[in-house]
């Protein structure tokens, strides 16, 4: 096995789960519970296979690296496609349910590839695979406009970023004469510079750093909530785990890497957090969130000594919040909405939805007010102990400025993240959304809490990987 | 064991948010048995201490879970627990989330008080500041959310600066002082980033004591939540910034303390004149409270930063004395609130003391311990701190002097307007009723005692006041002071 590499394992086990379903689709057609349980099943040994596979190490020559990145970025991937399982799904895409969930073990395969990868080339077909089946994933409900304009920009944006990854490691090919991210090679003269600069803005595509973000907010809008959760989790853990790959290897040690990081980070976190503040739809509001998340989390690789349990845990836990958050969001989206509220005939994500929803459903909305406490790095969420770590990493590693930029960012970022729990503890006149039936939401709500509360308390395993 | 002091009410808490909110009675019954146990450890403070390692943070640096007793977080957590059992029973009429939420509050300050690390110190202060945002935006009155937004604004405000100061410090490798030792030198710091530290965490504190110029949120805050929650806002939540100062920037930053002192002094001097000119001219009888805290906290902040013994010793005395009478104040104009289903527009009313000679003994009792009189609370704190201030510089005296005038001044007018004179909104009102005048029998009760003999506030704080003196003895404590200092330093 380690010579193939352990660390292959999960890919494989997700790529064939996909086939997988879609065969299974001829007996169980139009069954959901059990084409739902069979994907569940395939993530669970994905699971496995990301933690206990034994000779768990770098395989096909150090092209497919396994060390405690590749496992919090497989199994970020495979929790959010867990989540974009049990969510319950828009009501018109009862028919094509196994080409979903098939598309999204694909995008999990290629978010783990991606995660783990050791080499340029292989970087670049893991964020091709995750990004083909997510294009898809995106404009599934083809039928609603918005979703077809949300897959169609995502796919012309996104393809431009992979054009960018691609052609930057050509010019790194040819500067170095080598594709390896391991072996040390020194990104030197115009070429390799270029190279690298190029190599990360495709990466910032994929990671919404401003300014790569534009697609964000309309693409988290117009997909279909479930979509959006496993995107806002998944891709981000597998093109950060690839970007600090970029960090730890010789470009790490260039001129232009600290220049280019500071910029894309304290860009992301300020414009993210700013222009959150306007947004009345709680997916664009959370897009921006996810912005600036992916700014603070891009500056703890500035911290190179210190910069992985910081990156670890902060990780986690955005990873809890934001699908607790989008739970809740596609528990309100599907709901009867308060004909009262003027806001919620405009769209299904009104921030006016939430009014009402602490009087009739209390856990869940305490369950949403616990994801954006650790959004709002309040103690004693996960949030909380992520930025601290952050912080104490940068001003340990002569940073403090940026450290103090991030703690400013994060006083704007109150705002947004208040407004909504807000919105939630204010009465509505007509009582508030009744939601649909539906354990989806309520599970995925429940378990974000409890592990957002639980990082944040014993955040031991999940410091070191 | 100090685990439970600061469990047992957070448990409490959440069994009656679990419970549906029915079991509030939950919430004052499990602060009186932490308050029993405290009072249990009296004469061990010093000695107890907690300590497991929690996790590794960068650098290799070990974050612990550790709580340590000293004689000063025995005061605060004594007079926390009383005052949440207090508040928690006044406020049992706003229902069981009113109650878990406050409890809440009260653990989270106690926990902050027994804190001995840095980041479980911080995890508290913030814990404390959910349960108040939520209390404020929950039960406040008509002016509620923008006064939230102004409290969370400034609050994580000043939270967050203080963050960036614990991150520096947990970076460099500064742990806590332990319990009744001495300080932990902070030779890790760099000699560059001692002054910014100091700074942000100098922030952090001022913000929730609050000190001038950053006292903004405070009127608004006091003025809408309702009485019980202002009550244990106004006389606990403030005493974090004052302990942080004490227990966090005194002794881990001794240099960067003294080169701050000055502009501290500063700062408290004119939130000790500006908060009695305020308290002077408001109308609704919150706002003067309000103003009164401001003005008195930044006397306590004078008192500290000059270093000197005598003065750290009458600001301690003074904080407890501070949170009784300020709590059994906001309770009383609470209780008037209710009669007059409205706020206290002191010009407005007149002649209680004809109507309510119950009300106007309490409101007597606890406005002439704030203002100072002998043989009250206010006085022992207050004439300690002169004596310390006066050692330090005659002038800053004279100024302290001056406050102390004007506090004089804003009591006697709010006693005068309410108490005396024609009565105008005329309705014959209900004195105090039984169960509010055994909710307030206690506190007043330990404003007498305190005044008459304050011994064992001085005797339990000795230890800190002795190790800040000890730390700050061999630097020129006064150097910067300027005017004509008497004394020896």
């Amino acid at each position: 096995m380690s010579a193939l590499g352990g660390a292959a394992a999960p890919i494989v086990v997700l790529g064939a789960g996909g086939v997988l379903i879609l065969l299974l689709d001829l007996l169980w057609e139009g069954r959901q519970t059990l084409q739902r349980a069979a994907a569940l099943i395939v993530l669970a040994l994905a699971a496995v296979s990301a933690v206990a596979v034994p000779g768990f190490r770098s395989g096909f020559h150090g092209a497919v690296l396994g060390d405690a990145l590749t496992t919090v970025a497989d199994l970020l991937a495979v929790a959010a496609a867990a989540a974009a399982v049990v969510l319950p799904p828009p009501a018109r895409w009862g028919k094509r349910w196994s080409a979903y969930l098939a598309l999204l073990l694909w995008s999990a395969a290629g978010m783990a590839l991606a995660g783990g990868a050791g080499n340029l080339i292989v970087l670049f077909l893991g964020v091709e695979v995750l990004s083909l089946a997510l294009y898809a994933l995106v404009a599934f409900a083809v039928e609603d406009g918005r979703a077809a304009e949300a897959g169609f920009k995502y796919f012309l944006l996104g393809g431009l970023g992979s054009g960018l990854l691609l052609y930057g490691s050509a010019l790194v090919y040819a500067s170095g004469g080598t594709l390896s991210l391991h072996a040390a090679t020194a990104a030197s003269g115009p070429l390799g510079v270029m190279g690298l600069l190029l190599i990360v803005a495709g990466l910032a595509f994929k990671l919404a750093l401003v300014p790569f973000q534009l697609w964000t907010p309309d693409v988290y809008e117009g997909a279909g909530t479930p979509v959006t959760a496993f995107m806002s989790v998944g891709t981000k853990a597998a093109a950060f785990a690839a970007l600090a790959r970029v960090a730890t290897s010789a470009f790490g040690r260039g001129g232009a890497w600290t220049g280019t990081v500071l910029v894309l980070g304290v860009l992301s976190m300020f414009a993210g957090y700013l222009l959150a503040i306007a947004q009345p739809g709680i997916k664009r509001l959370l897009a921006f969130s996810g912005v600036a998340n992916a700014g603070t989390l891009v500056l703890a690789l500035l911290a190179p000594a210190a910069w992985r349990p910081a990156a670890f845990v902060y990780l986690v836990a955005y990873a809890a919040a934001s699908l607790g958050a989008f739970a809740v969001v596609s528990a309100v989206e599907g709901a009867v909405p308060d004909p009262a509220m003027p806001g919620s005939r405009l769209r299904p994500d009104h921030m006016d939805n939430l009014r009402g929803l602490a009087r009739r459903y209390p856990w869940l909305a305490a369950a949403f007010i616990v994801s954006l406490l650790s959004l709002a790095s309040v103690p004693p969420t996960g949030g909380f102990l992520g930025k601290f770590l952050v912080l104490q990493a940068l001003a340990g590693a002569d940073h403090p400025f940026v450290a103090v930029l991030i703690v400013a960012a994060t006083l704007v970022a109150l705002y947004p993240y208040f407004k909504l729990a807000l919105a939630c503890l204010q009465p509505a006149p007509g009582g508030g959304p009744v939601l649909r039936a539906s354990a989806g939401w309520a599970i995925v709500a429940g378990v974000a809490a409890v592990v957002t509360i639980a990082v944040g308390i014993l955040p031991g395993p999940v410091l070191h990987g | 064991m100090l685990t439970l002091l600061w469990a047992l009410p957070v448990a409490a808490a959440l069994a009656i948010a679990v419970s549906a909110r029915r079991g509030a009675w939950l919430g004052p019954l499990a602060s009186t048995a932490a308050l029993v146990l405290a009072l249990a450890l009296w004469s061990r403070a010093g000695s107890l201490s907690v300590a497991t390692p929690w996790f590794h943070g960068a650098y290799g640096s070990l974050i612990s879970y550790s709580l340590g007793l000293s004689g000063l977080s025995l005061l605060l957590v004594v007079l926390t627990l009383l005052l949440t059992a207090l508040c928690g029973v006044a406020g049992l009429r706003y229902g069981g989330a009113f109650v878990a939420w406050l409890t809440l509050l009260g653990g989270a300050a106690t926990g902050m008080f027994l804190a001995r690390d840095l980041v479980l110190f911080y995890v508290f202060w913030e814990l404390m500041l959910i349960p108040a945002y939520f209390l404020l935006v929950g039960f406040g009155g008509a002016g509620r959310r923008a006064a939230a937004w102004k409290f969370l604004l400034y609050n994580i405000g000043g939270s967050v600066a203080l963050l960036v100061g614990v991150a520096a410090l947990v970076a460099f490798g500064v742990t806590m002082p332990g319990v009744g030792v001495g300080p932990i030198s902070a030779a890790g710091v760099p000699a560059a980033a001692v002054v910014p530290v100091a700074v942000a965490l100098a922030i952090g504190f001022a913000v929730k004591t609050p000190i001038w110029p950053l006292h903004g949120w405070v009127a608004d805050t006091y003025a809408e939540l309702p009485a019980p929650a202002a009550a244990l806002v106004g006389a606990v939540q403030s005493k974090a910034g004052l302990y942080g100062m004490l227990a966090i920037l005194i002794p881990m930053l001794p240099g960067g303390m003294t080169r701050l002192a000055p502009w501290l002094i500063a700062a408290g001097i004119v939130s000790a004149l500006y908060g009695a000119l305020c308290a002077l001219g408001a109308r609704d009888a919150r706002r003067v409270l309000a103003y009164s805290s401001v003005s008195h906290l930044g006397l306590i902040t004078v008192a500290f930063a000059t270093l000197e013994p005598a003065a750290l010793t009458g600001g301690i005395v003074q904080m407890v004395a501070h949170a009784l009478f300020t709590a059994g104040l906001f309770l009383l104009v609470g209780m008037l609130e209710d009669r007059l289903a409205g706020p206290v527009d002191v010009r407005a009313l007149g002649g209680f003391a004809r109507w309510a000679p119950g009300f106007a003994g309490g409101l007597i009792l606890l406005g002439m311990a704030a203002l100072g009189l002998p043989g009250l609370a206010g006085f022992p704190g207050e004439l300690l701190m002169m004596v310390g201030i006066y050692r330090y510089s005659a002038w800053l005296a004279v100024l302290a002097g001056i406050a102390l005038v004007l506090a004089a001044a804003y009591m006697l007018r709010l006693i005068q307007l309410v108490l005396h004179g024609e009565p105008q909104s005329g309705a014959a009102t209900r004195d105090l009723g039984g169960g509010e005048k055994w909710l307030l029998a206690p506190l007043a009760l330990l404003v007498v005692l305190i005044g008459i003999w304050p011994h064992p506030i001085p005797q339990q704080s000795s230890g800190a006041v002795a190790a800040i003196e000890q730390l700050t003895g061999a630097q020129p404590a006064a150097a910067a002071a300027g005017s004509n200092q008497g004394g020896n330093g």
